[in-house]
Protein backbone atom coordinates (compact mmCIF):
# COMPACT_ATOMS: atom_id res chain seq x y z
CA UNK A 1 0.00 0.00 0.00
CA UNK A 2 2.67 2.55 1.05
CA UNK A 3 4.96 1.52 -2.15
CA UNK A 4 1.86 1.92 -4.30
CA UNK A 5 1.09 5.25 -2.57
CA UNK A 6 4.42 6.28 -3.09
CA UNK A 7 4.57 5.71 -7.12
CA UNK A 8 1.03 7.21 -7.72
CA UNK A 9 2.35 10.08 -6.08
CA UNK A 10 5.80 9.85 -8.22
CA UNK A 11 4.20 9.50 -11.21
CA UNK A 12 1.58 12.18 -10.83
CA UNK A 13 4.78 14.70 -10.08
CA UNK A 14 6.40 13.94 -12.94
CA UNK A 15 3.40 13.89 -15.48
CA UNK A 16 2.11 17.12 -13.99
CA UNK A 17 5.05 19.26 -14.50
CA UNK A 18 5.00 22.50 -16.02
CA UNK A 19 7.02 23.62 -18.83
CA UNK A 20 8.80 27.00 -18.42
CA UNK A 21 8.04 29.20 -22.00
CA UNK A 22 10.31 32.08 -21.19
CA UNK A 23 10.77 34.77 -23.40
CA UNK A 24 12.02 38.20 -23.40
CA UNK A 25 9.37 40.42 -24.59
CA UNK A 26 10.30 43.92 -24.76
CA UNK A 27 6.92 46.47 -25.22
CA UNK A 28 6.11 46.15 -28.81
CA UNK A 29 4.80 50.02 -28.32
CA UNK A 30 6.13 51.07 -31.99
CA UNK A 31 6.03 54.71 -33.41
CA UNK A 32 4.07 54.46 -36.00
CA UNK A 33 6.10 56.82 -38.11
CA UNK A 34 8.99 54.58 -39.77
CA UNK A 35 12.25 55.51 -38.50
CA UNK A 36 14.78 57.21 -40.78
CA UNK A 37 11.91 58.65 -43.07
CA UNK A 38 12.73 62.47 -43.61
CA UNK A 39 9.37 64.84 -43.58
CA UNK A 40 7.93 66.47 -46.72
CA UNK A 41 8.36 70.05 -46.76
CA UNK A 42 5.27 71.83 -47.51
CA UNK A 43 6.42 75.63 -48.63
CA UNK A 44 2.69 77.39 -47.25
CA UNK A 45 2.56 74.98 -44.01
CA UNK A 46 2.33 77.00 -40.72
CA UNK A 47 2.60 74.72 -38.24
CA UNK A 48 4.96 71.61 -39.64
CA UNK A 49 7.97 70.74 -38.07
CA UNK A 50 10.45 70.15 -40.23
CA UNK A 51 11.79 67.11 -38.32
CA UNK A 52 8.59 65.53 -38.97
CA UNK A 53 9.22 62.49 -41.31
CA UNK A 54 6.60 61.60 -43.85
CA UNK A 55 4.58 58.88 -43.53
CA UNK A 56 4.20 56.72 -46.75
CA UNK A 57 0.80 55.48 -46.51
CA UNK A 58 -2.01 56.78 -43.29
CA UNK A 59 -1.67 53.96 -40.81
CA UNK A 60 -4.34 55.40 -38.55
CA UNK A 61 -7.21 56.87 -40.80
CA UNK A 62 -10.43 58.32 -39.00
CA UNK A 63 -12.92 57.53 -42.07
CA UNK A 64 -15.83 59.80 -40.83
CA UNK A 65 -13.60 63.28 -40.34
CA UNK A 66 -11.01 61.84 -43.04
CA UNK A 67 -8.39 62.27 -40.60
CA UNK A 68 -5.05 60.52 -40.48
CA UNK A 69 -3.22 60.07 -37.01
CA UNK A 70 0.28 59.20 -36.11
CA UNK A 71 1.18 58.65 -32.54
CA UNK A 72 4.92 58.66 -30.63
CA UNK A 73 5.68 57.47 -27.56
CA UNK A 74 7.54 60.51 -25.37
CA UNK A 75 7.67 57.60 -22.22
CA UNK A 76 7.20 53.88 -23.10
CA UNK A 77 4.94 51.94 -20.87
CA UNK A 78 5.28 48.58 -18.66
CA UNK A 79 3.43 47.32 -16.12
CA UNK A 80 4.92 50.17 -13.82
CA UNK A 81 5.45 52.96 -15.58
CA UNK A 82 2.78 55.00 -16.87
CA UNK A 83 3.00 55.61 -20.61
CA UNK A 84 2.88 59.09 -22.05
CA UNK A 85 2.52 59.57 -25.78
CA UNK A 86 2.00 62.97 -28.46
CA UNK A 87 -0.68 62.13 -31.18
CA UNK A 88 -0.67 64.00 -34.27
CA UNK A 89 -3.75 64.70 -36.76
CA UNK A 90 -3.14 65.29 -40.23
CA UNK A 91 -4.72 65.37 -43.65
CA UNK A 92 -3.59 62.64 -45.99
CA UNK A 93 -2.74 65.09 -48.64
CA UNK A 94 -0.85 67.57 -46.02
CA UNK A 95 0.94 65.48 -43.73
CA UNK A 96 3.10 67.80 -41.78
CA UNK A 97 0.32 70.17 -41.72
CA UNK A 98 -1.57 68.99 -38.46
CA UNK A 99 -5.15 70.17 -37.90
CA UNK A 100 -7.65 69.14 -34.81
CA UNK A 101 -10.52 67.27 -35.18
CA UNK A 102 -13.70 68.27 -35.16
CA UNK A 103 -14.86 66.39 -32.24
CA UNK A 104 -13.07 65.69 -28.75
CA UNK A 105 -10.07 63.15 -28.50
CA UNK A 106 -10.29 60.31 -26.60
CA UNK A 107 -8.55 57.47 -25.64
CA UNK A 108 -9.30 54.30 -24.13
CA UNK A 109 -7.05 50.91 -22.98
CA UNK A 110 -8.46 47.69 -23.25
CA UNK A 111 -7.72 44.34 -21.96
CA UNK A 112 -8.90 42.16 -24.42
CA UNK A 113 -7.88 38.79 -22.55
CA UNK A 114 -9.22 39.89 -19.01
CA UNK A 115 -12.15 42.15 -20.64
CA UNK A 116 -11.02 45.23 -18.56
CA UNK A 117 -10.16 48.62 -19.12
CA UNK A 118 -7.91 50.76 -16.98
CA UNK A 119 -7.84 54.29 -15.64
CA UNK A 120 -8.82 57.24 -17.91
CA UNK A 121 -5.78 58.52 -19.83
CA UNK A 122 -5.67 62.16 -19.86
CA UNK A 123 -5.79 63.86 -23.01
CA UNK A 124 -4.22 67.71 -23.73
CA UNK A 125 -3.85 70.06 -26.57
CA UNK A 126 -0.13 71.20 -27.00
CA UNK A 127 -0.71 73.14 -29.99
CA UNK A 128 -2.76 72.80 -33.11
CA UNK A 129 -3.59 69.15 -34.33
CA UNK A 130 -1.30 68.01 -31.67
CA UNK A 131 -1.97 66.42 -28.49
CA UNK A 132 -0.29 64.74 -25.14
CA UNK A 133 -1.72 62.05 -23.84
CA UNK A 134 -0.55 60.92 -20.26
CA UNK A 135 -1.22 58.76 -17.67
CA UNK A 136 -1.77 55.87 -19.71
CA UNK A 137 -1.44 52.46 -16.71
CA UNK A 138 -0.95 49.27 -18.40
CA UNK A 139 -1.14 47.60 -14.93
CA UNK A 140 -1.08 43.78 -15.94
CA UNK A 141 1.40 42.27 -18.16
CA UNK A 142 -0.43 40.96 -21.80
CA UNK A 143 -2.18 42.51 -24.35
CA UNK A 144 -3.29 45.62 -24.27
CA UNK A 145 -5.40 47.58 -27.11
CA UNK A 146 -5.70 51.50 -27.58
CA UNK A 147 -8.46 52.93 -28.56
CA UNK A 148 -7.92 56.17 -30.49
CA UNK A 149 -11.62 57.89 -30.20
CA UNK A 150 -13.06 60.55 -31.45
CA UNK A 151 -16.00 61.54 -29.48
CA UNK A 152 -19.24 64.03 -29.56
CA UNK A 153 -20.49 64.71 -25.81
CA UNK A 154 -20.01 60.39 -25.05
CA UNK A 155 -20.82 58.97 -28.21
CA UNK A 156 -18.12 57.80 -30.19
CA UNK A 157 -18.20 58.94 -33.71
CA UNK A 158 -14.66 57.60 -34.88
CA UNK A 159 -12.20 55.34 -33.77
CA UNK A 160 -9.04 53.12 -34.79
CA UNK A 161 -6.93 50.81 -32.53
CA UNK A 162 -3.82 49.55 -31.83
CA UNK A 163 -2.45 46.75 -29.97
CA UNK A 164 0.41 46.75 -27.44
CA UNK A 165 2.35 44.02 -25.77
CA UNK A 166 3.39 44.86 -21.86
CA UNK B 1 -8.81 0.98 19.96
CA UNK B 2 -5.33 2.35 19.71
CA UNK B 3 -5.86 1.88 15.83
CA UNK B 4 -9.27 4.09 15.89
CA UNK B 5 -7.29 6.37 18.09
CA UNK B 6 -4.90 6.88 15.70
CA UNK B 7 -6.76 7.24 12.63
CA UNK B 8 -9.15 9.74 14.59
CA UNK B 9 -5.69 11.60 15.53
CA UNK B 10 -4.77 11.23 11.68
CA UNK B 11 -7.71 12.07 10.34
CA UNK B 12 -7.93 15.03 12.70
CA UNK B 13 -4.84 16.45 11.11
CA UNK B 14 -5.71 15.36 7.52
CA UNK B 15 -8.56 17.22 7.41
CA UNK B 16 -7.52 20.59 8.81
CA UNK B 17 -4.54 20.50 6.14
CA UNK B 18 -6.88 19.40 3.87
CA UNK B 19 -9.37 22.27 4.31
CA UNK B 20 -6.03 24.96 4.79
CA UNK B 21 -4.36 23.84 1.21
CA UNK B 22 -7.82 24.40 -0.90
CA UNK B 23 -7.49 27.66 0.13
CA UNK B 24 -4.27 28.83 -1.71
CA UNK B 25 -5.62 28.04 -5.38
CA UNK B 26 -6.24 32.03 -5.79
CA UNK B 27 -4.97 33.54 -9.35
CA UNK B 28 -2.63 36.19 -7.72
CA UNK B 29 -3.53 38.67 -10.82
CA UNK B 30 -7.09 39.62 -10.26
CA UNK B 31 -8.71 39.74 -6.95
CA UNK B 32 -7.97 36.09 -6.28
CA UNK B 33 -10.55 32.91 -7.46
CA UNK B 34 -13.25 31.05 -6.42
CA UNK B 35 -11.97 28.87 -3.01
CA UNK B 36 -13.01 25.33 -2.20
CA UNK B 37 -14.72 25.71 1.00
CA UNK B 38 -14.03 25.06 4.73
CA UNK B 39 -15.27 21.62 4.95
CA UNK B 40 -15.43 19.65 7.66
CA UNK B 41 -14.35 16.17 7.18
CA UNK B 42 -13.34 15.15 10.51
CA UNK B 43 -15.22 13.94 13.57
CA UNK B 44 -15.65 17.32 14.66
CA UNK B 45 -18.44 19.05 15.41
CA UNK B 46 -17.52 22.99 14.28
CA UNK B 47 -14.16 24.06 13.43
CA UNK B 48 -12.45 27.73 13.06
CA UNK B 49 -9.70 28.33 10.88
CA UNK B 50 -7.30 31.43 10.82
CA UNK B 51 -4.96 31.49 7.80
CA UNK B 52 -2.49 34.52 7.42
CA UNK B 53 -0.76 34.23 4.01
CA UNK B 54 1.84 35.93 2.11
CA UNK B 55 2.02 35.53 -1.58
CA UNK B 56 4.22 37.05 -4.43
CA UNK B 57 3.95 37.21 -8.04
CA UNK B 58 7.14 35.29 -9.27
CA UNK B 59 6.18 35.34 -13.10
CA UNK B 60 3.29 36.51 -15.79
CA UNK B 61 2.00 34.42 -18.17
CA UNK B 62 0.23 35.37 -21.07
CA UNK B 63 -2.64 33.83 -23.70
CA UNK B 64 0.03 32.30 -26.01
CA UNK B 65 1.45 30.49 -22.86
CA UNK B 66 4.54 32.44 -23.18
CA UNK B 67 6.16 33.00 -19.52
CA UNK B 68 8.00 36.33 -18.62
CA UNK B 69 9.37 37.06 -15.10
CA UNK B 70 8.29 39.13 -12.91
CA UNK B 71 10.89 42.08 -11.97
CA UNK B 72 9.21 44.37 -9.74
CA UNK B 73 7.33 43.62 -6.51
CA UNK B 74 3.67 42.43 -6.56
CA UNK B 75 2.65 41.19 -3.13
CA UNK B 76 -0.55 39.92 -1.45
CA UNK B 77 -1.27 39.33 2.23
CA UNK B 78 -4.29 37.92 2.88
CA UNK B 79 -6.39 37.00 6.24
CA UNK B 80 -8.73 34.93 6.51
CA UNK B 81 -11.78 33.49 9.31
CA UNK B 82 -13.29 30.29 8.45
CA UNK B 83 -15.57 28.55 10.51
CA UNK B 84 -18.23 25.46 10.03
CA UNK B 85 -20.92 23.94 12.23
CA UNK B 86 -22.47 20.40 11.87
CA UNK B 87 -25.77 20.31 11.95
CA UNK B 88 -28.29 16.71 12.00
CA UNK B 89 -25.75 14.73 12.40
CA UNK B 90 -24.34 14.57 8.62
CA UNK B 91 -25.16 18.57 7.12
CA UNK B 92 -22.65 21.75 7.87
CA UNK B 93 -22.70 24.86 7.21
CA UNK B 94 -19.91 27.47 6.72
CA UNK B 95 -18.48 30.96 6.04
CA UNK B 96 -15.24 32.59 4.91
CA UNK B 97 -14.17 36.11 5.87
CA UNK B 98 -11.39 37.23 3.86
CA UNK B 99 -9.46 40.15 4.01
CA UNK B 100 -6.72 41.06 1.76
CA UNK B 101 -3.81 43.92 1.39
CA UNK B 102 -1.63 44.09 -1.88
CA UNK B 103 1.41 46.21 -2.19
CA UNK B 104 2.90 46.94 -6.14
CA UNK B 105 6.41 48.81 -6.64
CA UNK B 106 5.86 51.06 -9.27
CA UNK B 107 7.60 54.37 -10.06
CA UNK B 108 3.69 55.63 -11.20
CA UNK B 109 1.50 52.56 -10.20
CA UNK B 110 2.98 51.54 -6.70
CA UNK B 111 1.41 51.86 -3.68
CA UNK B 112 -0.62 49.74 -0.98
CA UNK B 113 -4.34 48.23 -0.95
CA UNK B 114 -6.26 46.79 1.93
CA UNK B 115 -9.78 46.16 1.38
CA UNK B 116 -12.45 42.92 2.20
CA UNK B 117 -12.35 40.18 -0.39
CA UNK B 118 -15.26 38.22 -1.73
CA UNK B 119 -16.88 36.41 0.97
CA UNK B 120 -18.29 32.96 0.72
CA UNK B 121 -20.87 30.33 2.10
CA UNK B 122 -21.23 26.75 1.81
CA UNK B 123 -23.72 23.90 2.73
CA UNK B 124 -22.54 20.43 3.24
CA UNK B 125 -23.58 17.00 3.21
CA UNK B 126 -21.68 13.83 4.23
CA UNK B 127 -23.05 11.31 1.53
CA UNK B 128 -20.60 8.85 2.39
CA UNK B 129 -20.15 8.57 6.10
CA UNK B 130 -17.27 6.04 7.51
CA UNK B 131 -19.37 4.53 10.46
CA UNK B 132 -17.22 1.31 9.97
CA UNK B 133 -13.85 0.68 8.80
CA UNK B 134 -13.74 0.25 5.04
CA UNK B 135 -9.88 -0.46 3.65
CA UNK B 136 -10.64 1.47 0.09
CA UNK B 137 -14.25 3.84 0.75
CA UNK B 138 -13.49 6.93 1.08
CA UNK B 139 -15.59 9.81 3.29
CA UNK B 140 -17.05 11.45 1.04
CA UNK B 141 -18.67 14.82 1.90
CA UNK B 142 -20.84 16.97 -1.16
CA UNK B 143 -20.94 20.87 -1.04
CA UNK B 144 -22.88 23.70 -2.38
CA UNK B 145 -20.95 27.50 -2.30
CA UNK B 146 -22.30 30.49 -3.03
CA UNK B 147 -19.77 33.32 -3.25
CA UNK B 148 -20.49 36.96 -3.43
CA UNK B 149 -19.03 39.84 -4.54
CA UNK B 150 -18.02 41.74 -1.42
CA UNK B 151 -14.57 42.68 -2.71
CA UNK B 152 -13.85 45.46 -5.30
CA UNK B 153 -13.01 43.75 -8.70
CA UNK B 154 -10.79 45.00 -11.40
CA UNK B 155 -14.21 46.11 -13.56
CA UNK B 156 -14.20 49.09 -10.69
CA UNK B 157 -10.98 49.61 -9.96
CA UNK B 158 -9.03 52.11 -11.83
CA UNK B 159 -5.27 50.58 -11.50
CA UNK B 160 -6.10 47.08 -10.41
CA UNK B 161 -3.82 47.90 -7.20
CA UNK B 162 -7.43 48.04 -5.27
CA UNK B 163 -8.71 45.05 -6.75
CA UNK B 164 -9.58 42.54 -3.79
CA UNK B 165 -12.31 40.44 -5.31
CA UNK B 166 -13.70 38.49 -8.75
CA UNK B 167 -16.71 40.53 -8.71
CA UNK B 168 -19.38 38.39 -9.48
CA UNK B 169 -21.61 36.13 -7.60
CA UNK B 170 -20.70 33.03 -7.94
CA UNK B 171 -22.57 29.18 -7.44
CA UNK B 172 -20.49 25.90 -7.13
CA UNK B 173 -20.82 22.68 -6.22
CA UNK B 174 -18.44 19.83 -5.35
CA UNK B 175 -17.51 17.10 -3.24
CA UNK B 176 -14.38 16.14 -0.74
CA UNK B 177 -13.44 12.52 -0.64
CA UNK B 178 -10.94 11.47 1.76
CA UNK B 179 -8.86 8.38 3.32
CA UNK B 180 -6.36 7.25 5.99
CA UNK B 181 -5.01 3.81 6.38
CA UNK B 182 -2.47 4.14 9.71
CA UNK B 183 0.00 6.56 8.91
CA UNK B 184 -0.76 7.49 5.53
CA UNK B 185 -3.63 10.16 4.23
CA UNK B 186 -4.77 11.00 0.69
CA UNK B 187 -7.51 13.62 -0.50
CA UNK B 188 -9.08 14.45 -3.58
CA UNK B 189 -11.75 17.24 -4.40
CA UNK B 190 -13.40 17.83 -7.33
CA UNK B 191 -15.62 21.38 -7.73
CA UNK B 192 -17.36 22.84 -10.34
CA UNK B 193 -19.01 26.64 -10.74
CA UNK B 194 -20.47 29.07 -12.19
CA UNK B 195 -20.00 32.95 -12.18
CA UNK B 196 -22.98 35.03 -13.22
CA UNK B 197 -23.47 38.07 -15.41
CA UNK B 198 -22.72 41.30 -14.44
CA UNK B 199 -23.37 44.91 -15.87
CA UNK B 200 -20.38 47.31 -15.96
CA UNK B 201 -21.11 51.50 -16.20
CA UNK B 202 -17.86 53.56 -16.17
CA UNK B 203 -16.04 56.02 -17.81
CA UNK B 204 -14.47 52.84 -20.13
CA UNK B 205 -17.52 50.88 -20.88
CA UNK B 206 -21.39 50.15 -20.56
CA UNK B 207 -22.03 46.80 -20.98
CA UNK B 208 -21.71 43.14 -19.45
CA UNK B 209 -19.39 41.31 -18.75
CA UNK B 210 -20.02 37.28 -18.76
CA UNK B 211 -17.20 34.99 -17.10
CA UNK B 212 -18.80 31.21 -17.70
CA UNK B 213 -18.05 27.99 -15.53
CA UNK B 214 -14.94 27.14 -13.92
CA UNK B 215 -13.30 23.99 -12.09
CA UNK B 216 -10.97 22.74 -9.98
CA UNK B 217 -9.62 19.53 -9.31
CA UNK B 218 -7.07 18.85 -6.66
CA UNK B 219 -5.25 15.64 -5.18
CA UNK B 220 -3.23 14.98 -1.70
CA UNK B 221 -1.59 12.79 0.73
CA UNK B 222 -0.03 13.34 4.09
CA UNK B 223 2.15 10.97 6.68
CA UNK B 224 1.43 11.13 10.33
CA UNK B 225 4.16 11.19 12.67
CA UNK B 226 2.68 11.48 16.12
CA UNK B 227 0.98 14.70 16.65
CA UNK B 228 2.92 16.11 13.45
CA UNK B 229 1.83 15.67 9.63
CA UNK B 230 4.06 16.10 6.49
CA UNK B 231 1.73 16.48 3.45
CA UNK B 232 2.01 17.54 -0.27
CA UNK B 233 -1.11 18.86 -2.83
CA UNK B 234 -1.28 19.31 -6.23
CA UNK B 235 -4.76 21.20 -7.58
CA UNK B 236 -5.62 22.32 -10.81
CA UNK B 237 -7.59 25.61 -12.34
CA UNK B 238 -9.67 26.52 -15.06
CA UNK B 239 -11.54 29.20 -15.68
CA UNK B 240 -13.58 29.72 -18.71
CA UNK B 241 -12.88 33.40 -20.76
CA UNK B 242 -14.70 36.43 -19.79
CA UNK B 243 -16.29 37.96 -22.56
CA UNK B 244 -17.45 41.33 -22.41
CA UNK B 245 -20.87 42.57 -24.55
CA UNK B 246 -21.81 46.48 -24.56
CA UNK B 247 -20.01 49.81 -25.90
CA UNK B 248 -16.70 47.94 -25.66
CA UNK B 249 -17.09 44.17 -26.95
CA UNK B 250 -14.38 41.61 -26.50
CA UNK B 251 -13.35 37.70 -26.05
CA UNK B 252 -11.50 36.85 -23.51
CA UNK B 253 -9.12 34.28 -23.12
CA UNK B 254 -9.44 31.29 -20.77
CA UNK B 255 -7.02 31.11 -17.61
CA UNK B 256 -5.29 27.87 -15.69
CA UNK B 257 -2.67 27.67 -13.56
CA UNK B 258 -1.93 24.65 -10.85
CA UNK B 259 -0.68 24.96 -7.68
CA UNK B 260 1.55 22.46 -5.93
CA UNK B 261 2.08 22.94 -2.12
CA UNK B 262 4.02 21.51 0.95
CA UNK B 263 3.09 21.54 4.77
CA UNK B 264 3.66 20.98 8.34
CA UNK B 265 1.11 20.58 10.60
CA UNK B 266 1.27 20.00 13.71
CA UNK B 267 -1.52 19.05 16.55
CA UNK B 268 -1.84 20.25 20.65
CA UNK B 269 -4.45 18.48 23.09
CA UNK B 270 -6.28 17.02 20.23
CA UNK B 271 -8.58 20.10 19.59
CA UNK B 272 -5.91 22.85 18.07
CA UNK B 273 -3.47 22.48 15.24
CA UNK B 274 -1.25 24.98 13.57
CA UNK B 275 0.15 24.86 9.92
CA UNK B 276 2.75 26.20 7.98
CA UNK B 277 2.59 25.96 4.29
CA UNK B 278 4.49 26.66 1.18
CA UNK B 279 2.60 26.33 -2.02
CA UNK B 280 4.12 27.27 -5.60
CA UNK B 281 2.48 27.90 -8.88
CA UNK B 282 5.23 27.87 -11.21
CA UNK B 283 5.65 24.23 -11.13
CA UNK B 284 3.17 22.49 -12.36
CA UNK B 285 0.28 22.48 -15.26
CA UNK B 286 0.35 24.30 -18.01
CA UNK B 287 -0.76 27.90 -16.78
CA UNK B 288 -1.94 30.73 -19.12
CA UNK B 289 -3.68 34.22 -19.08
CA UNK B 290 -2.69 34.29 -15.24
CA UNK B 291 0.08 35.47 -13.24
CA UNK B 292 2.07 32.96 -11.03
CA UNK B 293 2.74 33.17 -7.48
CA UNK B 294 4.90 31.51 -4.39
CA UNK B 295 3.19 31.67 -1.26
CA UNK B 296 3.64 31.02 2.22
CA UNK B 297 1.00 30.27 5.42
CA UNK B 298 0.47 29.93 8.65
CA UNK B 299 -2.86 28.97 9.92
CA UNK B 300 -4.62 27.90 13.30
CA UNK B 301 -7.83 25.91 13.66
CA UNK B 302 -9.39 24.86 16.78
CA UNK B 303 -12.17 22.36 16.99
CA UNK B 304 -14.76 21.42 19.10
CA UNK B 305 -15.84 17.84 19.66
CA UNK B 306 -19.30 16.41 19.11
Amino acid sequence: MTLLMRSLFLCLFLVSCAKPNYQDLTPQAQESTPQGEKPTQDEDSQNSNPQDPAPEKCKLFFGVEHLCMRYEWVTKPTDTVMGVMELKFYVQEKPTEFVDPKNSVFLMLWMPSMGHGSRPVTIEKTKTGVYKASKMSFYMKGEWEIKFQLREGTSVTDEVAEKINI
Amino acid sequence: MLLMKSLKKLIFNFGFVLLFGQSLHAASCCGGGFAVPSIITSDAKAQMTTTMSYSQIDTDVYSNGVWQKKNSLDSTQLYKIEASHIFADRFQVGASLPMQIRTRDGQDMGGTSSGLADVSAQLGYEYLPDWNYNPWRPKGVGFISLTLPTGKSVYESEDGLDSHGRGFFALGIGTILTKAWLKWDASATLEIHRSFDKVISNSQMLGNVQPGFGNSFSLGGGYNIGDSRLGTSIAWVNEDAINVDGTNPSKGDAQQYATGAVSFSQMYDNLWAATLSYSDQTLFGDPTNTSLSKSLSLSIQKRWSR
